[in-house]
């Protein structure tokens, strides 16, 4: 059945690809795995009635010559130079009805390729509605080739495309003009003047941007759209973790009652059910983080957004783009580290993914919370400000400050480059697919649930193994607190954490603290619950008893340089693995690791050495 | 003559007037910034309007022909003079 033709999908940046590409493929798409690339492709399949086509979603361009690493990654599969992606059989360019001369000179340097083309012309719908009109029918044949209009989100066009890309497609013959920028808009310029009547601008989108885009009310309305964004994912993503958490307990509770040996029933319930529920208690955030973004960037907000928070993250030698991926990363450095595919240049998304872990995550909150609670006076500052409050927004804003500095010494050093100028182009406001939304969605939770899914169960494993193992003998009666705590007390985890101690004595830790330390590279939150299980006291949210233990157990220097190297630390196995999979190399997350932790380590003894 | 005249007319874009109609006479920086911006339109002889200049050297907001883009200029030097002397304003009149 399969005619095993492959094509690669092109077009400039903003003409509706990404949407197309969803159109066309649903959710038959995953990453191409392709060896040594650094901006991972997607591959996707089209199914026709003639057989399966690969369709490779190629980084938008605007010609032959790159200015960036995505750029040379398309420029040079195309020319079938590139290293380990093969030359496609086909092209299949998207242009944009309503930004068609910048499309067509992109056309006019493909065409020198000697490659078939195939072109869908998008956004007819938004032309119409501005009272303009194309002929694309008599432009296809001035050029030569096949034009198939298509409104990807509903859908229309799509078979038409899928039954063309099945047939033999013709290449199209190079027109006679010079090899410039200039020559090649001049004679986009003369096609579209006569087969293109341009839509008036629409009075709504000239009549938003001038408040959207205004320095003043724009920024207004971009800190609350801002506002709405942060406070959703906190507010819409707890319901659902506590959904999944308490499924998950449930379900470990279940087991317990099962008739089997005790061993292999605390295997199954806290190695294996605990780390598929490790694992599924990232999604919400994942989720809404994402629904929320492609809403923004559909209705053509984010464009705007970006452009107004441009010269704010230019201090720290990042761009606009570069907002939205860190101020999600308060929330989780996942969906953050994932968002940060919207920024088109190579070494801004670096930067930005290598700052995104040092934002205080909703993980670190409850470790932050519990620290504070024990080793910070309940006092208020001027009579007004809480000192337990202050210290934790303190904690926020030096993750904040020390995320940002890493991205700028690392845009300084090792990803120095010619500073690519940032442009962004305002397209329509519009409403957002619901389908292509749902797309976005689906493929967003599979990458992360395929690419984490072994090392959260291994290492959920390996966790159980040190920390179960070998197993105490638990006298009659004993509460199941206390089980727990003499397990501990006697587990291999105990013995490690004990070996290890002196490394971090510098830092005011004791062997407790360590094994805490230890096994939050799970998830930090893991923090409450070690400690719990350390001091035999329940973890409850609000009165737990740990609470009211702590006090004596950390000291004020303790609490402090503890506090700090949660600030530092990148303690977060998902993180790591998300940062390799995104950045399809293990230099950055390794590298992001090693600053992180000879971070955390000096400022936490540093701490120590000046509270102690 | 015609030259000195020439120069003093001209003008970097950022120090153009908003809402007014202005001619493209140089793009100029390393080929691959300025080629990016001569892709994205910004050519030699392209009219455009600087609708908006936003605060602390930040980006302008540009109207070209019927597309409007956000522009940073970073090393790329543009140069501009002014098309007509119009004295209303265009702001939004574009088609």
């Amino acid at each position: 059945m399969t005619s095993g033709k492959t094509v690669a999908l092109v077009g400039t940046p903003n003409v509706g690809k990404s949407t197309l590409f969803n159109a066309l493929t649903g959710l038959r798409q995953r990453v191409g795995n392709f060896p040594g690339v650094t901006v991972e492709p997607m591959v996707g399949t089209v199914v026709t009635p003639e057989g399966s086509i690969n369709l490779i979603d190629l980084p938008g361009v605007y010609s032959l010559d790159p200015a960036s690493e995505d750029e040379r990654l398309t420029i040079e599969t195309l020319q079938g130079k590139h290293h380990s992606i093969p030359r496609p059989d086909a092209v299949l360019l998207v242009i944009s009805s309503v930004d068609l001369e910048k499309c067509l000179a992109l056309y006019a340097a493909l065409s020198s390729l000697n490659i078939p083309v195939l072109c869908c012309l998008t956004m007819v719908d938004a032309l119409k509605a501005g009272g303009g009109m194309i002929d694309d029918i008599g432009m296809g044949h001035e050029l030569g080739v096949t034009i198939i209009p298509v409104v990807g989100s509903k859908g229309l066009g799509i078979q038409d495309v899928k039954h063309a890309l099945a047939q033999p497609l013709r290449i199209p013959r190079a027109p006679d003009i010079g090899d410039s920028v200039e020559s090649r808009l001049k004679w986009a310029q003369g096609l579209v003047s006569r087969f293109v009547k341009p839509a008036a601008e629409r009075a709504l989108t000239r009549w938003l941007d001038k408040i959207l885009l205004h320095p003043v009310w724009g920024t207004l309305v971009f800190i609350s759209v801002m506002y709405f964004f942060f406070q959703s994912i906190f507010a819409w993503a707890e319901p659902l973790m506590e959904l999944v958490e308490n499924s998950f307990g449930w379900l470990q509770t279940w087991v317990g009652t099962m008739d089997m040996h005790p061993l292999l029933a605390s295997f199954l319930s806290n190695g294996i059910i605990g780390g598929v529920g490790s694992l599924l208690v990232f999604l919400p955030q994942i989720l809404i983080l994402n629904l929320l973004i492609t809403i923004l960037e559909e209705s053509g907000y984010l464009a705007r957004g970006a452009f107004l928070v441009d010269r704010a993250m230019g201090v720290f030698g990042l761009q606009g783009r570069s907002f939205i991926p860190l101020l999600g990363s308060f929330a989780c450095a996942i969906p953050g580290i994932m968002a940060a595919r919207v920024i088109p240049s190579y070494r801004d998304r670096i930067a930005t993914i290598m700052a995104a872990p040092l934002m205080t995550c909703s993980a670190r909150l409850p470790v932050y919370v519990l620290i504070i609670a024990a080793v910070i006076p309940n006092t208020t500052i001027a009579g007004v400000f809480s000192l337990q409050g202050t210290v934790l927004a303190g904690l926020y804003v030096l993750g904040a400050i020390s995320g940002l500095l890493i991205a700028l010494v690392l845009k300084r050093t090792a990803l120095r480059g010619s500073v690519v100028p940032f442009m962004i182009e305002f397209p329509e406001y519009r409403l957002p697919s619901l389908k292509n939304i749902g797309t976005v969605l689906f493929s967003r939770a599979r990458d992360f649930v395929v690419a984490t899914f072994t090392v959260i169960m291994g290492f959920s494993v390996v966790l159980w193994i040190f920390t179960q193992l070998p197993q105490a003998t638990i006298p009659e009666g004993t509460s199941e607190v206390q089980a727990q705590h003499i397990q501990l007390e006697q587990s291999y985890a105990a013995d490690i954490g004990k070996a290890i101690q002196p490394f971090f004595e510098p830092l005011g830790f004791d062997w407790r603290i360590t094994i805490g330390v230890l096994t939050s590279y799970g998830a930090r939150e893991t923090f409450v619950s070690t400690m719990g299980q350390m001091y035999a006291a329940d973890v409850a949210d609000t009165d737990s008893s740990l609470r009211s233990i702590l006090p004596e157990k950390f000291s004020l220097a303790t609490g402090l340089s503890l506090l700090v190297y949660y600030v530092y630390a990148l303690q977060c196995i998902s993180t790591i693995i998300v940062m390799r999979r995104e950045t399809a190399t293990w230099k950055w997350p390794a590298l992001a690791f090693a600053i992180t932790f000879v971070l955390a380590y000096a400022l936490s003894a540093l701490t120590y050495a000046l509270a102690g | 003559m015609l030259n000195h005249f020439k120069t003093t007319m001209t003008i970097p874009l950022q120090k153009a007037q908003t809402g007014r109609m202005y001619k493209v006479v140089t793009v100029s920086g390393t080929d691959v910034q300025a080629q990016r911006i001569r892709e994205l339109g910004v050519v030699l002889g392209a009219e455009l309007i600087v609708l908006r200049r936003h605060p602390f050297g930040g980006p302008l907001e540009i109207q070209l022909a019927t597309r409007k883009i956000g522009i940073r200029l970073g090393s790329v030097h543009v140069v501009v003079e002014p098309v007509a002397e119009n004295p209303e304003p265009l702001q939004g009149s574009v088609h």
